[in-house]
C-alpha cells in the first residue's frame, strides 16, 4: 500500500509538486498520467527515495520513506523510464547484483531469472555486457531485476517505452499476476488506451497539482480516458 | 566558425565543472572559490620557485632562461598527463552520437575535442607560466614589448603537447581497438607511453645533475632550450624582440595544431567506430539453467560492482595506478641503487645530510616515499561522479548509504594496498628495519591512504559532477579531483616536513614515524565521523 500525503517539492521558487495526496491500495494497478513536465517523474523519484521532498509524507506499507528508507526499499522495486544500468556488467551479473542487494535466496533467484529471462526472451544474451544492448533490452534487464525479488510494491516510470509488443503483453500479464497476489503497482504512462484497460485507478497531474484521482470508471465516466485527459488539460 | 564557437560554448558548459559558479537546479554555491583559492596558492608556490630559479640564473647573467625552463617543464607535464587523458577524451565519449549526427565535418568535431582539452591545459599551465612571466617581468626588468609576447607564449605553449599527446592517444586507441580486451591493451600501452616519457625526462635531468657544479641550473636551462626549439624561441624573444622569431613561433604552433586536427580527423571516424564495436564484446551462449548464480552479502556485491567499474574505466586505472607503479619503481630503485645514491651524496658538495645520517634516516625516507604515493592515490574523489545517472540505482537499493560509501572506500584500499604493503615489507627486509619501524610503516601505509580515501569521498559528495561527457572529465578535470590534488600536495609537504623535522629534532626515526601515524589515525577517525554525519545527507541530495 502506498500513501502520498500532501507532498510538495520545489525547485527554487517553482513547485514541481504542489500538495499532492492520494492512496494506492494492495491489489491495485494505479496509473499516473500527465503532460511532459507535469511532475510525474518527480513524484515517482520521491516515492522510491531518489529525491527528497520539501513537505508532506510518503508511506510505503505504513513506513515513511523519509524515516525508514531502507525498510521501504526492501519491499518495493523501481523501474526507471530510461534504464541507466551498469554498462560494464554482463546482464546476468547486474541481475545478480540487484538480487544480492535484496538478499534473494539462490534457488528463488534462479527460478525468477529463468522464468523472466525466458518470458522476455533475453536468455541468450544474459552473458553479454549491457553496453551492447538496445534500449528495449536494457528495459527488460531492469524489469527482470525489479521482479526477481518479488516486490510487494512495483513502481514504474513509463515501463512500456522501448518494449516490443510481446514484451508489453507479457509485462501486462506480470502486472495482473502481481496484483492478484496482493501486490501494488503504480506507474506513469502516456499510453492512455493501455492505462484505461489495465488500471483499476488513475490520477491525473497538471503542473504539479493533482487534478483528478479515483477509480477508472469514476474518472472517465462514459468517455474515453484520452478525452477526459485532454479536456482536463485544457 | 560561429557554429564551432556555439558548439564549444555548449560543450564547455558541461565540461568545465570546476569553474561552474552555480549548480543548475539548487542554485547553491558550487565552491568555485575553493578551486580558485587553491589555484592561487599553487601559483604563489610557483612564484616563490620562479623567483629562486631566477636568482640562481641571474647570477650567471642567464635570467632569460627562466621562461624557457618553465615552458619545457609545463610541456613535459602536459604531455605525460595528456597521453593518458587523450584516448578517453577523443573516442567513445557520451556526446559522440549527438556530434556525429550534426551537419558538421569530422575536422570540426576533432577540433572541438582538442580545443576543450587545450583550454583546460591552458588554465592549468597558467598556474606555472604566469608566475614565471611575472618574476621575469619584475626581476628581469623586461621591456613593455615583453607583455604581448608573454601573453602569446602563455596561449601557445600548451598547443604542441596537447596535439602530440592526442596523436599518441590516437595511435594507442587504434592499436588497442584491434584486440578483444581493448581496455587492458589500452591501459598497458598508455602506461608504457607515460613511463617512457617519465623515464626519458628523469634520465635527462640525471644527465644534467651529473654536470651540476654551481651553474647546474644554467646548463639545465641551456640544454632544455636546445632540445625544445619553441623554448629556445621563447628565450630569444625574452632577450630581444625579433619579428622573425615571433612569426616562426606563431606559425610553428598553428602548423602543429592544423596538422594534428588534419591527421586526427582523417582517422577519427574509423578508430571511434572500432572502439565502440569492440567494446560490445562477444556473446557466449549458455543454457539458462547452466548459468552460474551466486549469492553475495550486499557489501561484497557492492565491492564487486566497484571493482568492475574500476577495471572497466581505463582513465581511472591509469590515474590511480600511475602513482602505485611509481612507488614500485621508486622502491626498486632505492633497494638496487642505494649504494650509488650514497656514493652520489658523498661526492656532492654542500649536501645537507651526511651519508651516516641518510642511512640512519632510511626508515623515514621510505615512509616519505610511501606517503607521497598513497596521498596522491585519491581514487574515491571521482567515484560518486563516475556513477553518473546510475546513482539512481544505488539510491533505490535497500542498503544503508554508509554501506555504499564504505564499499567505495574499501575498493580504493584494495587497489592501493597490495603493492604498497609488499613494497614496504621488501624494503623493510632489504634495509633491515626493526620490528617497530616496520609496523609503523605498515600502519602508516593503511592510515594515510584510508584518510585520503575518506576525504576523497567527502569532497566528491560535496562537489559531484554527474553530467560529464566522458570519464576523463570526471577523473581528471572535476572540482573534487582538483581539490584532492591540491590537498595531497599540501599533505605530502606537511607530512615530509613533520617526518624530517621530528627525526632531526631528536625524536628519532621511530618517534617521527609515530607522530605521523598518530596524526593520520586521528585524521581517519575524524573524517570517518564526518562521513557518518554528513555522508548519507549529501548522497541523498545528489541529483542526476
Amino acid at each position: 500500500m502506498i500513501e502520498v500525503c500532501n507532498v510538495t517539492k520545489k525547485y527554487g521558487d517553482k513547485k514541481a509538486l504542489d500538495d499532492v495526496s492520494f492512496r494506492v491500495d494492495s491489489g491495485e494497478i494505479f496509473a499516473f498520467i500527465g503532460h511532459n513536465g507535469a511532475g510525474k517523474t518527480t513524484l515517482i523519484k520521491a516515492m522510491v527515495g531518489i529525491h527528497d521532498f520539501d513537505e508532506g509524507e510518503i508511506l510505503i506499507d505504513g513506513k515513511s520513506i523519509k524515516a525508514d528508507p531502507v525498510g521501504c526499499k526492501k519491499i518495493m522495486a523501481y523501474v526507471p523510464d530510461n534504464p541507466e544500468l551498469y554498462e560494464n556488467m554482463k546482464a546476468i551479473d547486474y541481475i545478480n547484483f540487484i538480487c544480492d542487494m535484496y538478499e534473494v535466496p539462490i534457488q528463488k533467484r534462479k527460478r525468477a531469472i529463468t522464468k523472466y529471462a525466458k518470458m522476455f526472451e533475453i536468455e541468450d544474451v544474459l552473458l553479454s555486457p549491457i553496453n551492447s544492448f538496445s534500449h528495449g533490452m536494457k528495459q527488460k534487464v531492469a524489469l527482470i531485476s525489479a521482479l526477481a525479488h518479488e516486490p510487494k510494491i512495483l513502481i514504474m516510470d513509463e515501463p512500456f517505452v522501448g518494449l516490443d509488443p510481446k514484451a508489453i503483453f507479457d509485462m501486462k500479464e506480470v502486472m495482473h499476476d502481481l496484483t492478484e497476489h496482493g501486490g501494488t503497482i503504480f506507474f506513469s504512462t502516456h499510453i492512455l488506451d493501455m492505462a484505461e484497460k489495465l488500471c483499476t485507478r488513475v490520477a491525473i497531474v497538471k503542473k504539479g497539482k493533482l487534478i483528478k484521482v479515483g477509480s477508472m470508471k469514476a474518472v472517465k465516466g462514459d468517455k474515453s480516458l484520452e478525452k477526459v485527459f485532454l479536456e482536463l488539460e485544457k | 566558425m560561429r557554429q564551432f564557437f556555439k558548439l564549444l560554448k555548449a560543450s564547455m558548459t558541461e565540461g568545465m565543472d570546476i569553474f561552474r559558479v552555480k549548480k543548475k537546479k539548487t542554485g547553491e554555491s558550487s565552491g568555485v572559490g575553493v578551486t580558485i583559492a587553491l589555484m592561487l596558492m599553487m601559483s604563489f608556490i610557483m612564484l616563490v620557485y620562479s623567483d629562486s630559479w631566477f636568482y640562481a640564473l641571474d647570477q650567471f647573467g642567464k635570467g632569460t632562461l627562466l621562461l624557457a625552463i618553465v615552458v619545457v617543464l609545463t610541456t613535459v607535464l602536459t604531455l605525460i598527463e595528456g597521453i593518458y587523458k587523450s584516448s578517453s577524451l577523443l573516442y567513445n565519449t557520451r556526446d559522440d552520437d549527438l556530434l556525429l549526427t550534426l551537419p558538421i565535418s569530422r575536422g570540426k568535431i576533432v577540433a572541438l575535442k582538442l580545443t576543450k582539452f587545450y583550454l583546460f591545459e591552458l588554465i592549468f599551465n597558467s598556474m606555472f607560466l604566469l608566475p614565471a612571466i611575472a618574476v621575469y617581468f619584475v626581476r628581469g626588468g623586461a621591456a613593455l614589448v615583453f607583455v604581448p609576447i608573454s601573453v602569446l607564449i602563455l596561449f601557445l605553449a600548451p598547443v604542441i603537447p596537447v596535439v602530440l599527446s592526442c596523436l599518441i592517444g590516437a595511435v594507442i586507441s587504434a592499436f588497442s581497438s584491434k584486440f578483444k580486451k581493448q581496455t587492458v591493451v589500452q591501459i598497458i600501452f598508455t602506461f608504457i607511453a607515460a613511463i617512457i616519457m617519465l623515464v626519458a625526462s628523469f634520465y635527462f635531468s640525471m644527465t644534467m645533475n651529473s654536470d651540476v657544479i654551481d651553474d647546474g641550473i644554467v646548463k639545465m636551462g641551456e640544454t632544455m632550450t636546445n632540445m625544445y626549439y619553441p623554448a629556445k624561441l621563447c628565450e630569444r624573444m625574452a632577450v630581444e624582440f625579433n619579428i622573425v622569431d615571433l612569426a616562426i613561433f606563431i606559425l610553428m604552433h598553428l602548423a602543429v595544431a592544423g596538422l594534428g586536427v588534419l591527421v586526427l580527423a582523417k582517422t577519427f571516424f574509423k578508430i571511434n567506430t572500432r572502439a565502440k564495436m569492440t567494446s560490445y564484446g562477444v556473446t557466449k551462449k549458455v543454457a539458462i539453467e547452466e548459468l552460474e548464480v551466486r549469492g553475495r552479502k550486499p557489501i561484497w556485491a557492492l565491492l564487486r560492482k566497484e571493482l568492475n567499474k574500476f577495471f572497466g574505466t581505463p582513465v581511472f586505472i591509469t590515474n590511480a595506478g600511475f602513482g602505485i607503479i611509481l612507488f614500485v619503481i621508486g622502491a626498486a630503485l632505492l633497494c638496487w641503487k642505494f649504494d650509488d645514491i650514497i656514493v652520489g651524496i658523498e661526492t656532492t658538495e654542500d649536501f645537507p645530510l651526511s651519508t651516516e645520517m641518510v642511512r640512519a634516516l632510511l626508515p623515514v625516507i621510505v615512509f616519505a616515499l610511501m606517503s607521497f604515493t598513497t596521498l596522491f592515490s585519491f581514487i574515491t574523489s571521482s567515484m560518486i561522479s563516475l556513477e553518473g545517472k546510475s546513482i539512481n540505482i544505488l539510491k533505490t537499493l535497500p542498503v544503508p548509504v554508509m554501506t555504499i560509501l564504505r564499499a567505495k572506500i574499501i575498493m580504493a584500499m584494495i587497489v592501493i594496498l597490495p603493492l604498497i604493503l609488499v613494497g614496504d615489507i621488501v624494503m623493510a627486509i632489504w634495509f633491515g628495519f626493526g620490528i617497530v619501524e616496520t609496523l609503523l610503516l605498515i600502519i602508516g601505509s593503511v592510515a594515510l591512504p584510508a584518510s585520503m580515501q575518506i576525504f576523497g569521498i567527502l569532497i566528491n559528495l560535496k562537489y559531484p559532477m554527474m553530467d560529464a561527457e566522458n570519464d576523463m572529465e570526471v577523473v581528471k578535470q572535476s572540482r573534487s579531483t582538483m581539490i584532492c590534488t591540491f590537498v595531497a600536495m599540501g599533505a605530502t609537504g606537511i607530512t615530509i616536513g613533520v617526518l624530517m623535522g621530528s627525526a632531526l629534532s631528536g625524536l628519532g626515526t621511530m618517534g617521527a614515524m609515530g607522530v605521523v601515524v598518530a596524526i593520520y589515525t586521528v585524521a581517519c577517525l575524524v573524517l570517518d565521523h564526518r562521513l557518518k554525519k554528513v555522508g548519507a545527507k549529501r548522497f541523498n541530495k545528489i541529483t542526476a
